[in-house]
C-alpha cells in the first residue's frame, strides 16, 4: 500500500465519520447557566424567541414562529403591552440542546430579555428550562407535550400527552377494536406518549400487540411495517414525527397496513397533511386546534394567518399554540402592570383568556388548559371537529 | 416461505437504491479522490426536483432531474473542485461539505421545511410468489438494477469504459496513451452525481421529503464503498449488497435503533478486519499532478 493510498483511506474514513456525525440527531450537552435579569416596571416587555428554523424539525419551528409573529404584529398594532411595543430577539436553536442553552444564556445576559419563548424538541426545551430557571426568567414552550422540566419558571402552552390520549384511547378501543400497535420516532416524546397510551390501553382492557421505534431520519419503514402488519392490529397509534411521519404513513399505505388497520396519533396532525397524498382522509385524532373551530377569535386568526403567509394548507397546531401563548403572556403582563418576574408569574397563574381555543388558563401544575377536540380529517385537509371533548385534565404531578 | 420472499424483496429493493449510490460515490472517489459528503444531498435534490416539477409527467420529470443534476455537477467540478485537486482530499471534502450545506439551505429556501411528497406514478401492489408487494417499489428497483447492469456493460464492454478504467487505474499512463484526463474527470463526476440524482428521483414517491433527507443516505453509501471488494468498479456494488443484506437482517431481528447501532458497529468491524478494503484504486493522479509542479 502506498502512502497516498493510506492517506486516501483515511480520507474516506474521515468522510464516513462525518457522515455518522451528520446522521446522528445532535449531541446532547447539558445547559450552562447564566446570570439573572430582574426586568423593570417602566421597560417594554422584551421576549427572547428561540425556534429551530434549520435542522430536522424546522417545519415545526417555522410554524411556531409564524404564529408567534402574527400575534406580535397584532398586539403591537393594538398598542402593545403596558403602552409599549413588545420587543423580540430571535435566535435559531437548530434543535440542538447545546445551542439552545447558549442561545438562552445570550438572550438573558446580553439582550436582557424578560421572558423566553420557544424551542420545539424536548431536549432543547429541557436545556432552556434549566437555564431559565437558574436565571429566574419565565420560559414558555408552544409545541405539544410538556417542556420536560417542571419548575416555577416554566409555563408550557402545548397540549400534553394525557390531554391528547385520555379521551382518544377509549374512543378508538370502542370504535376500531382492542388490538393496538404503537409506533414512534425514537426519542423521549414519542416513547413517553406511547408509554402513557399503553397504560391507558391496557387499563381499558385493550392489548398492545406491537411497539416499534425508529431513529429520526429513517427513510425505509419496510421492516417496521412488516412487524406491525404481522401483529394484525385493529388500529395503530403513531407518534412518528416530521418527514418520517410522511414516509411511515405513506409506506404503511403502500404495503397495505392501512387497509387492514386504522391509524391515529401525532403523525396525522395538520403539519404533515399536505404531503400525505390523502391517505389520512377519513381518520380521526384528538387535537386542541383545528382551523375549523367555531368562534370569532379563530375565524379572525385563520383569515389573518392565511393572508399573512399565503397559506392554503391546514394551519399547524403549534402555530395556534404560539399565537394564543403570546396573547396570553401579553394579557398576563398587562394584568401584572409590570415586566417584573414575580408579578408576571403571579399573573400567569391567575390570567384567563377567551381566545381561539375557547377559555384558557394555567392549572396549578402549569398545564395550559382548554377544550380538546375529536377531529376527523376530510379530503382537502379539512380537520373537522366531530366532538368538543371539553377540558381534558392532565393530572400528572409536576416532576 | 412468505417471510423469505418478503425478506428477499426488501433486500433487493434496498440494494437497488444503495447500488446506485455506491456506484456513483465509488466512481467519484476512484476517479477524483473526492470524498463526496454532499452525495446524500444530491439524492435530496433529485427528490425535490420531482416535487417541484410535479406538473410534468413522471418519466420526463426524471430525465429533467438528471439533466439538471448533471449541469449542476458540471458547474461544481469546473468551478469548485478543479482548482482544489492539488490541495488534497481534505480541501475537496470540505468543499463538498459546503456544497451539501448550500443544497440543503437552497431546498429549504425554495420549498420550505414542511414535509413534501411526490405522487407515485404506479399505485397498487402485485403478488410475488404469494407476497403482495407495492408495484412502484418493484418498478423503481427494476429500473435501478437495469441502470446498474447498463453501467457495468459500459465500463467493461465499451471503448469509453476502457478509457474510464484506464484513467482510474493509472491516469498518467492513460494520459501518455492519448486519453485526456480532464474530460474523463469531468465525465465521472457528472455521471456519479447523476446516479445520486436518479436514486433520489426514483425514491421520491416513497419518502417524506425534507431538506435534510439526504443525510441518512450518506453513511450507508460510504460504507458500501468502504466494504467493497478492492480492485474493481464492481466493488461498491458488492458493498451495497452487503449493506442492504446486513441492514435488513438486523432490522428484522432487532428494534430499529438497536439494529442501526449494530449495523454501524458491524460495518466498522468489517472494515477494521479488512484493511485492504479500500485498495481498489491507487491514487497515482495526485502524485502525477504534484510531480508536474515546479520543484
Amino acid at each position: 500500500m502506498t502512502r497516498g493510498t493510506r492517506g486516501r483511506r483515511a480520507g474516506l474514513a474521515a468522510g464516513a465519520t462525518l457522515a455518522l456525525t451528520l446522521t446522528a440527531c445532535g449531541g446532547s450537552v447539558g445547559g450552562d447557566t447564566g446570570g439573572g435579569n430582574g426586568g423593570g416596571a417602566a421597560d417594554p416587555l422584551s421576549i427572547g424567541l428561540m425556534a429551530p428554523i434549520t435542522g430536522p424539525v424546522a417545519s415545526e419551528g417555522e410554524a411556531m414562529k409564524m404564529g408567534f409573529d402574527l400575534a406580535l404584529k397584532e398586539i403591537n398594532a393594538d398598542g402593545g403591552v403596558l403602552g409599549q411595543d413588545i420587543e423580540v430577539d430571535f435566535l435559531d436553536d437548530k434543535a440542538d440542546p447545546a445551542i439552545a442553552a447558549q442561545s438562552a444564556n445570550r438572550l438573558i445576559t446580553e439582550n436582557q430579555v424578560d421572558y423566553l419563548f420557544g424551542t420545539i424538541t424536548g431536549d432543547t426545551s429541557l436545556a432552556v428550562g434549566k437555564v431559565a430557571t437558574e436565571a429566574e426568567v419565565p420560559f414558555s414552550t408552544a409545541e405539544m407535550g410538556t417542556a420536560g422540566i417542571c419548575t416555577p419558571y416554566v409555563w408550557a402552552f402545548g397540549e400534553t400527552d394525557p390531554m391528547i390520549l385520555t379521551e382518544l384511547v377509549p374512543h378508538m378501543l370502542e370504535t376500531k377494536g382492542t388490538r393496538v400497535a404503537l409506533v414512534g420516532s425514537d426519542y423521549s416524546f414519542p416513547r413517553g406518549f406511547n408509554g402513557l397510551a399503553r397504560e391507558l390501553i391496557e387499563g381499558a382492557g385493550g392489548e398492545v400487540v406491537a411497539e416499534e421505534y425508529a431513529p429520526l431520519g429513517t427513510a425505509d419503514w419496510q421492516p417496521v411495517i412488516g412487524k406491525l402488519s404481522s401483529a394484525a392490529p385493529d388500529w395503530t397509534l403513531s407518534a412518528v414525527v416530521g418527514g418520517d411521519a410522511v414516509s411511515f404513513v405513506r409506506q404503511a399505505d403502500e404495503f397495505g397496513l392501512l387497509a387492514t388497520s386504522d391509524i391515529t396519533g401525532i403523525s396525522l396532525i395538520q403539519d404533515y397533511y399536505p404531503a400525505m397524498g390523502g391517505v389520512t382522509d377519513g381518520r380521526e385524532l384528538v387535537t386542541r386546534y383545528s382551523d375549523a373551530l367555531p368562534g370569532e377569535a379563530n375565524e379572525k386568526f385563520v383569515a389573518a394567518f392565511r393572508e399573512a403567509y399565503d397559506w392554503d394548507a391546514p394551519i399547524p397546531g403549534v402555530a395556534a399554540n404560539a399565537y394564543e401563548g403570546l396573547k396570553f403572556i401579553a394579557a398576563a403582563v398587562e394584568a401584572a402592570g409590570t415586566t417584573e418576574t414575580a408579578a408576571v408569574m403571579d399573573a400567569l397563574s391567575t390570567t384567563t383568556t377567551d381566545g381561539i381555543f375557547g377559555e384558557t388558563s394555567f392549572t396549578e401544575n402549569h398545564r395550559f388548559q382548554t377544550d380538546m377536540q375529536l377531529v376527523r380529517v376530510e379530503a382537502g385537509g379539512k380537520y373537522v371537529p366531530v366532538e368538543n371533548l371539553g377540558v381534558v385534565e392532565d393530572p400528572t404531578e409536576c416532576r | 416461505m412468505e417471510a423469505v420472499v418478503s425478506f428477499a424483496l426488501a433486500v433487493l429493493t434496498l440494494f437497488g437504491f444503495y447500488a446506485l449510490l455506491a456506484l456513483g460515490m465509488g466512481l467519484i472517489f476512484g476517479q477524483l479522490g473526492v470524498v463526496n459528503v454532499a452525495f446524500g444531498d444530491f439524492v435530496m435534490a433529485g427528490a425535490f426536483v420531482m416535487y417541484g416539477l410535479e406538473a410534468v409527467p413522471f418519466v420526463p420529470r426524471v430525465l429533467i432531474a438528471l439533466v439538471l443534476g448533471g449541469a449542476l455537477a458540471w458547474a461544481i467540478e469546473k468551478l469548485l473542485l478543479r482548482p482544489l485537486y492539488v490541495q488534497g482530499f481534505l480541501a475537496t471534502l470540505l468543499a463538498m461539505w459546503g456544497v451539501g450545506i448550500v443544497l440543503r439551505q437552497t431546498a429549504d429556501a425554495v420549498f420550505g421545511s414542511t414535509p413534501a411528497s411526490v405522487a407515485s406514478p404506479v399505485t397498487g401492489s402485485i403478488s410475488v410468489l404469494g407476497v403482495q408487494y407495492p408495484t412502484y417499489r418493484l418498478v423503481a428497483t427494476t429500473v435501478s438494477l437495469v441502470v446498474v447492469v447498463a453501467i457495468l456493460f459500459v465500463v467493461y464492454r465499451t471503448d469509453f469504459g476502457m478509457r474510464l478504467r484506464a484513467t482510474i487505474d493509472n491516469r498518467e499512463m492513460a494520459s501518455l496513451l492519448g486519453i485526456p484526463p480532464r474530460p474523463m474527470i469531468m465525465a465521472t463526476f457528472v455521471f456519479g452525481t447523476v446516479l445520486a440524482v436518479l436514486a433520489g428521483a426514483l425514491q421520491a414517491p416513497m419518502l417524506g421529503l425534507t431538506p435534510h433527507l439526504g443525510v441518512a443516505f450518506l453513511a450507508p453509501a460510504f460504507f458500501a464503498v468502504l466494504v467493497g471488494r478492492p480492485g474493481s468498479l464492481a466493488g461498491p456494488l458488492f458493498g451495497a449488497f452487503v449493506v442492504a443484506l446486513l441492514s435488513n437482517s438486523l432490522r428484522g431481528l432487532f428494534s430499529e435503533t438497536t439494529a442501526t447501532l449494530l449495523f454501524y458497529a458491524a460495518l466498522i468491524v468489517l472494515i477494521a478486519i479488512r484493511p485492504q478494503g479500500l485498495d481498489w484504486k491507487r491514487p497515482q493522479w495526485t502524485t502525477a499532478l504534484l510531480a508536474r509542479r515546479p520543484a
